[in-house]
């Protein structure tokens, strides 16, 4: 169906994230259950070193 | 911005550095850009580290003493990214390489336009051609001319309608369907039919096919929806414009001094360390610290503030900012892509490159259209296949709802809205770029205002007198201004603009002198005149203590206080500030009238600035903002979940505005504010945001409504092509019903969008709020003309559309009137 109902938020730069296309690049992380998807490397990788400060109720996407 | 931080670090190169790019792979957000820098930052050895996005690059200044290129690549990989082929440049080399890329996409756009243009006006002349053919009673066989236009039709199937092929399976990759997945369905089913009758007509005959051409109806689909794709296109064509105008700020060559001599040299060829002089009226080339001489620097372009700003040795001077006065002599810290420009450039690149595409009204509505319509089709060809008279049967009607479903106004909807929204706006002097800008409208619900030029006039005037003693206020602004005649500063033209708006009689002065960065001093009708500073008064002895809580209350206020002696002795004080435009309460009160929440957005200290916005009317203030923290500002508010517009004038807004979910410039300001934005106000007035904003959604109310327009017949239709109506009346889909409701549909959407020209802009915050009566009328009224419109087309369709003749008169004509009713009430 439309594409607006299957985006995912990248949590470490606030950007949109096509769920689909980030899990065919492998672009996304597990943690605590839940599954996050990632703009591009960077980002998950910033997010898998270290992913409690992306929850922070203060955290605020660096875009 | 990490970028901004680490480049503004002192850098004292106790040995030569070498500088290196690196083409990197991968990036995607800045959060990639603070992955590799901080990777790199970490290699011992490395200086600086710069990694614009935009460009893939990463530019390091490194000592090759400790650090080999090995070594960089290793730490970019080690961040997870990949480097291309790693070609060492000099950084200098790469100032004009983001223009160049800007021709680039110029030519390639300029190329795209022209393609789109040659396909749809020879697909609409195709398709004229067609429906001439097809509908005019020429008399011709049908039989004989269907090979031609077999032809010519598979011509703009395959050739002009090539791109909804590509653009549909790019989407069915992605398991979804958009706009042209409708068309690309459509069309092809259309064409297919059509084919398969015309090669082949004997077999079809005896499987049972009608002889029916929907040639015309491919055709002109494709054709309608090409030109409104150029009409935007075409529209947009300068989006790059921002970064080729911030280019276009740079000085082409700088006057070096090497080994005592001077030279002009072309400005990349400038390194650290140069001595440069600038000459009045000369751009400054690069950034540096000046080193020798004085004078008064416009930084306007650059930081918006508009008195220009006195430089003295061991001032910091900015590539791109205009010298006024004085001849100096400065020492280059900053080159090529490090310079204060070259980030505006970068923040406006990233800026642009961040934004998540808006996906459009057109394709929401075609994403959830098309998946209904195909599971439509099969239940159809299911339904009939099991209680149907034959499988043909169901063949024909599924095929029939699949050509029927593709609406062909749909392409219109869009620019027909924009073409008239944007006209409509241009005469109210407001320049609207493309449809995204328009569609974007409708979700703002946060205005951010620059106080600087826009809430306020962005030239200081004056805004109060103080005299003193037995002199009147008007005498204190005449000597005052008498003395300023000489002055070029635009404290003193403030003074002197006022006393000529008074039509005060100035008297000639002597023995003129300015002190840079404090006043002047003259001599007017034998008495020695000062006006200038607190320090210029102190450096003449003057004894300021009996004034001190006016000035400094003058001051809380924003404003500037001149202080006017005659002979030593204090006269009075001349407050001078920006003062705020007289219309901006009334459009923040307008703005707030749209549901819209307003920020003022300024580099002045909160009392300051809090002052301002209250006599703006403006509750949520951002002061102290540097310059180059707006555009962090504006995406700060974004990631609250605000969609934010942002009005500003200065090229220091550029990132701001191009960050921004819409960009507004005002006209009085910078061309590269303008164009970095979404929408320019021409005259600079205020209230035209609030015309814009409430046209805009106008606008988008209207592109609604045309594809409401653009898919209500069809869909009213998609019944009949079902055969619903077949069992009582014999009556299925055939090409006068397609070609019926494809006028019909056009038609709609095109006076649809005409309506728009009888907008007029709110007058006041109550308009906003109450639309008049006329208005919602006016609503109605048109509302009825095309149904009824839609009646008699429609019932004009259903008698020719007529299968059997004659013989079946009574029942058809019940029939028709039963589908007009239902046209009629699809269109309530």
């Amino acid at each position: 169906m439309a594409q607006t109902q299957m985006m995912a938020t990248d949590p470490v730069c606030g950007m949109h994230v096509d769920p689909q296309q980030a899990t065919e690049k492998g672009l996304t992380a597990e943690y605590n259950g839940e599954t996050y998807y990632f703009c591009g490397k960077g980002c998950m990788l910033d997010f898998k070193e270290n992913p409690e400060p992306y929850f922070a109720p203060d955290y605020k996407p660096s875009m | 911005m990490t970028t901004a931080t680490d480049t503004r670090a002192p850098t004292t190169p106790t040995q030569p550095l070498e500088i290196i790019q690196l083409d990197v792979e991968g990036m995607t957000c800045a959060s990639c850009v603070n992955r590799i820098e901080r990777f790199v930052r970490k290699v011992d050895g490395v200086s600086q580290v710069n990694v614009n996005l935009a460009t893939e690059r990463a530019t390091i200044a490194y000592d090759p003493g400790l650090v080999t290129r090995a070594d960089l690549t290793g730490a970019v990989e080690a961040a997870g990214y990949d480097v291309r082929q790693p070609v060492a440049a000099e950084a200098t080399a790469s100032g004009s390489d983001p223009a160049a890329q800007v021709d680039a996409h110029e030519a390639a756009r300029e190329r795209e336009v022209a393609e789109l243009r040659r396909k749809s006006f020879v697909s609409l002349g195709v398709g004229v051609a067609m429906m001439a053919l097809m509908y005019l009673p020429l008399g011709l066989d049908m039989r004989l001319v269907a090979p031609a236009l077999l032809i010519a039709a598979t011509i703009v199937q395959f050739w002009a309608g090539s791109v909804f092929y590509r653009a549909a399976w790019t989407a069915a990759v992605h398991r979804s369907t958009n706009m042209n997945t409708l068309v690309a369905v459509g069309t092809s089913v259309a064409y297919g039919y059509s084919a398969f009758v015309t090669l082949w007509p004997s077999l079809a005959e005896a499987w049972g096919f009608p002889y029916h051409l929907y040639y015309e109806t491919a055709v002109i689909i494709i054709a309608l929806i090409l030109m409104g794709r150029w009409l935007e296109a075409r529209a947009k064509k300068q989006t790059a414009g921002a970064i080729k105008a911030l280019m276009g700020l740079q000085a082409r060559t700088a006057r070096v001094i090497r080994d005592g001599v001077e030279a002009d040299v072309p400005v990349e060829q400038v390194v650290v360390g140069d001595l440069v002089r600038v000459r009045p009226g000369e751009k400054v080339p690069v950034d540096g610290v000046l080193t020798e001489g004085r004078s008064a620097l416009d930084e306007s372009m650059l930081t918006g503030e508009s008195l220009p700003v006195e430089k003295e040795p061991g001032d910091e001077v900015i590539g791109a900012t205009l010298n006024r006065t004085g001849s100096f002599v400065f020492r280059a810290t900053k080159v090529g892509a490090d310079t204060a420009l070259a980030q505006i450039v970068r923040l406006v690149e990233e800026a642009q490159g961040s934004k998540a595409p808006l996906q459009r009204l057109a394709d929401q509505v075609a994403g959830v259209f098309v998946p209904i319509v195909l599971v439509v089709a099969a239940l159809t060809a299911a339904g009939w296949f099991v209680f149907g008279p034959s499988p043909v049967f169901a063949v024909t009607v599924a095929i029939a709802v699949l050509i029927i479903a593709c609406p062909c106004a749909l392409g219109l909807a869009t620019p027909t809205a924009i073409m008239v929204g944007t006209g409509k706006a241009a005469e109210h002097g407001i320049l609207i770029r493309g449809g995204e800008a328009l569609e974007q409208t409708r979700r703002i619900d946060t205005v951010v205002l620059d106080k600087t030029g826009t809430l306020t006039r962005g030239r200081p005037e004056v805004t109060r007198v103080v005299a003193l003693g037995g002199t009147s206020e008007e005498e204190l602004l005449r000597l005052a201004a008498s003395a300023e005649v000489g002055s070029e500063h635009p404290l003193g033209s403030a003074i002197l603009a006022r006393a000529r708006e008074l039509r005060l009689e100035l008297t000639d002065a002597t023995e003129f002198e300015a002190v840079p960065g404090r006043g002047v001093h003259a001599t007017v009708a034998g008495s020695r005149l000062s006006v200038g500073n607190r320090a210029l008064a102190e450096a003449g002895g003057v004894e300021l203590a009996p004034v001190a809580e006016v000035a400094d209350e003058i001051a809380r206020d924003g404003a500037t206080p001149m202080f006017v002696a005659v002979d030593g002795t204090l006269r009075g004080i001349i407050a001078v500030a920006d003062t705020l435009k007289a219309e901006s309460p009334q459009a923040v009160a307008e703005l707030e009238a749209l549901g819209l929440e307003v920020w003022m957005l300024t580099g002045d200290h909160a009392l300051t600035a809090e002052a301002i916005a209250r006599r703006a009317g403006i509750g949520h203030v951002l002061a102290e903002v540097q310059p180059d923290e707006k555009a962090a500002k504006v995406r700060e508010l974004q990631s609250q979940g605000k969609v934010v517009a942002m009005v500003g004038d200065g090229i220091n807004d550029a990132p701001a505005l191009a960050q921004s979910d819409l960009g507004v410039a005002i006209g009085t300001g910078t061309d590269v504010a303008m164009a970095a934005s979404d929408i320019t106000l021409i005259g600079g007035d205020l209230r035209t945001i609030v015309t814009a904003i409430a046209l805009s959604r106008k606008t988008v109310g209207v592109i609604k409504q045309g594809l409401f327009w653009a898919f209500g017949y069809n869909v009213v239709l998609i019944p009949v092509a079902m055969g619903l109506l077949y069992p009582f009346f014999g009556i299925l889909l055939n090409p006068v019903i397609a070609a019926a409701a494809m006028a019909m549909s056009s038609v709609s959407v095109v006076t649809n969008a005409l309506r728009l020209r009888s907008f007029r802009a709110p007058e006041s915050p109550d308009q906003i709020l109450h639309p008049p009566l006329m208005e919602r009328v006016r609503e109605y009224g048109y509302l009825v003309a095309i149904a009824l419109v839609a009646v008699v087309i429609g019932g004009a369709a259903l008698y020719f559309a007529n299968p059997a003749g004659s013989d079946e008169m009574p029942m058809s004509d019940r029939g028709a009137s039963t589908v007009v009713a239902r046209v009629d009430q699809a269109d309530r």
